[in-house]
């Protein structure tokens, strides 16, 4: 495994665009968190007693905030580290040299995972940041920290792996990326509210694949939205935790499967 | 020692026939041309063999099953040279010598050798086609690969960069590595290799040892203003076998105890006087060409 992720940091530490997309995640994350304080101090009134930067709730909206950064970064990341090989046709250099194709998928998983790990971190060192700046008491329940700890980590692996697969698939950024795009953000949520849950009604329409990964972090207040509505006219905004879990790893699982099955029957 | 057997290797891309049951034996030692016009089979063979295509049919060892991962035994060049532009040549050295898990030590030797030593740490966006090449060898040099494969090493190059290479690949081939070498340049492939594999229309059409494809004819070579009046007459003198004209002049194959006089005679007494009859030393272009003759009549008649 370590043989496998020296070739892949070899290969990326001299790429411009891998840099660019891990660095511009890592300065956009505490950059995003700041301007999000400001918007939320100035629009708050100072009246009404609502703390949003207190821990541990604070762990929700900084999650939540991360969650718009990764969600084009980690993608273009994980389609870059694909394409990249394909465009210089080092994929089938490495596969002549040597590397077998399941050694080739699961180096890029491996460094995909690495990546996603110290982003992770990264997410959390933000938040104790961003909490004291803003003047929250710094209160670390191990639980709570582990919890949104692992869902960042499985989010930003999941749009990372995502990107990987459709560049496996795709082969070129920009045509991956669109794609990915507009199937996640127009597609996919169109279908969903509009054919799906008009069909089957529920909650149903929640689980496809884009709002899945999405709801590992979701939007952090829809538990005082929802204490607005009348019960009679309640709906679920976002799938519980547990279900966003576990409906990600169903779908990292088949996508694992997809790539594994290219990987395996492709001519390169 | 048998460095490769493939039994019965077939391809197709749809209804295009690109290999068809191909049986190649190599052993230690040989250096293999692989010959064939443009679509004949080479580059999927090659690619076949180092694992990049999957075969519709057939099978192929490597090493009499030695080795679990006998690429790692092979250093190859598939057609154009591939590398991490934005990285050094040093880096794309080290980058292959890490997946063949060989240490780098060797390593500026092999850049010595092939004369890349002084650019080495540059970029290799900015190598020139014929350096991008050189250390296309270099990698393929890494690791003492028991055979070397290179699949038109000389292509896309300009004179200079095809001598530096050619001499490159003599060098090696003179260290007795066993090499398969795909190429159009049959006098390149004459000089260097000591066996070869004609494929046409993704068939193997003929193999063996050079010399034995070289094996004497009774051959010719005539120049005549006319041509095509030449070619007419021809086949009615009675020890005629073949003939071709390659838009310069007419070779003619004729019979053993046939020999220049004769034909002379045969062509003066049909008012045909020709500037030039010289008998001729047969060459691998002309083997090649008269395979792929035969190859075509035999295909038209089936």
């Amino acid at each position: 495994m370590k043989h496998l992720l020296q070739l892949e940091w070899m290969k990326y530490r001299g790429n411009k665009t891998m840099v660019i997309f891990f660095l511009a995640t890592v300065i956009l994350y505490p950059i995003g968190l700041l301007l999000t304080h400001t918007f939320l101090t100035s629009v708050i009134p100072e009246d009404i007693p609502v703390d949003l930067f207190k821990f541990p709730e604070i762990w929700a909206l900084t999650g939540y905030v991360v969650n718009w950064i990764s969600y084009i970064f980690i993608v273009l990341m994980g389609m870059q580290m694909i394409t990249l090989e394909y465009s210089g046709k080092t994929l089938r250099q490495n596969l002549i040299t040597g590397l077998t194709r399941a050694e080739f998928l699961l180096s890029k998983v491996l460094f995909l995972a690495v990546a996603c790990l110290v982003l992770t971190l990264w997410f959390g060192i933000a938040t104790l940041l961003l909490g004291l700046y803003a003047g929250s008491e710094i209160q670390l329940e191990l639980s709570e920290v582990l919890k949104y700890l692992f869902l960042h980590f499985l989010m930003v692996f999941a749009y990372g792996f995502v990107g990987l697969v459709i560049g496996l698939v795709f082969k070129v950024l920009a045509l991956s990326f669109i794609l990915f795009f507009i199937y996640a953000s127009f597609i996919e949520p169109a279908f969903a509210h509009l054919v799906h849950n008009n069909i089957f009604g529920g909650s149903s329409y929640l689980y496809y694949p884009a709002n899945s990964f999405k709801d590992l972090l979701p939007f952090p207040y829809y538990v005082h939205i929802s204490e607005m509505i009348e019960p009679e006219d309640q709906i679920q905004f976002a799938l519980s935790n547990n279900h966003a879990i576990i409906a990600s790893l169903i779908y990292l699982g088949l996508l694992g499967f997809l790539a594994w099955r290219k990987m395996q029957r492709s001519n390169f | 020692m048998y460095i490769l057997k493939t039994n019965g290797l077939t391809k197709h891309y749809g209804r295009v026939r690109a290999l068809e049951n191909l049986n190649l034996e190599l052993k230690k030692g040989e250096v293999l041309g692989l010959l064939g016009p443009n679509g004949s089979g080479k580059t999927t063979t090659l690619s076949i063999l180092l694992g990049i295509i999957k075969p519709d049919l057939g099978s192929y060892l490597w090493f009499e099953g030695k080795y679990d991962r006998p690429l790692l035994k092979v250093g190859s060049i598939l057609e154009t040279p591939n590398h991490y532009t934005y990285l050094s040549g040093w880096d794309n050295l080290r980058i292959i010598a890490h997946i063949k898990k060989v240490p780098e030590t060797g390593l500026m030797e092999i850049a010595d050798q092939v004369g890349l030593k002084g650019r080495i740490y540059s970029r290799v966006s900015t190598y020139s086609l014929g350096m991008r090449q050189r250390l296309a060898i270099a990698c393929s040099l890494i690791g003492g690969p028991e055979l070397l494969i290179f699949d038109e090493p000389t292509n896309g190059l300009d004179p200079q960069g095809i001598a530096e290479v050619r001499e490159l690949i003599n060098e090696i081939a003179g260290t007795g590595k066993t090499i398969i070498m795909a190429s159009h340049i049959l006098s390149e492939v004459e000089k260097i290799c000591s066996h070869t594999a004609v494929l046409n229309n993704g068939r193997l059409i003929a193999s063996g040892p050079v010399g034995q494809l070289l094996k004497q004819t009774n051959s010719y070579l005539l120049a005549y203003r006319d041509a095509e009046k030449l070619q007419e007459v021809l086949p009615d003198f009675d020890g005629y076998v073949s003939h071709h004209y390659d838009g310069e002049a007419v070779h003619t194959e004729l019979e053993e105890n046939f020999d220049g006089s004769d034909l002379n005679a045969y062509l003066h007494g049909r008012g045909i006087s020709v500037s030039t009859i010289a008998f001729k030393e047969k060459r691998l272009e002309d083997a090649f060409m008269e395979m792929l003759t035969k190859d075509r009549n035999s295909s038209s008649l089936a």
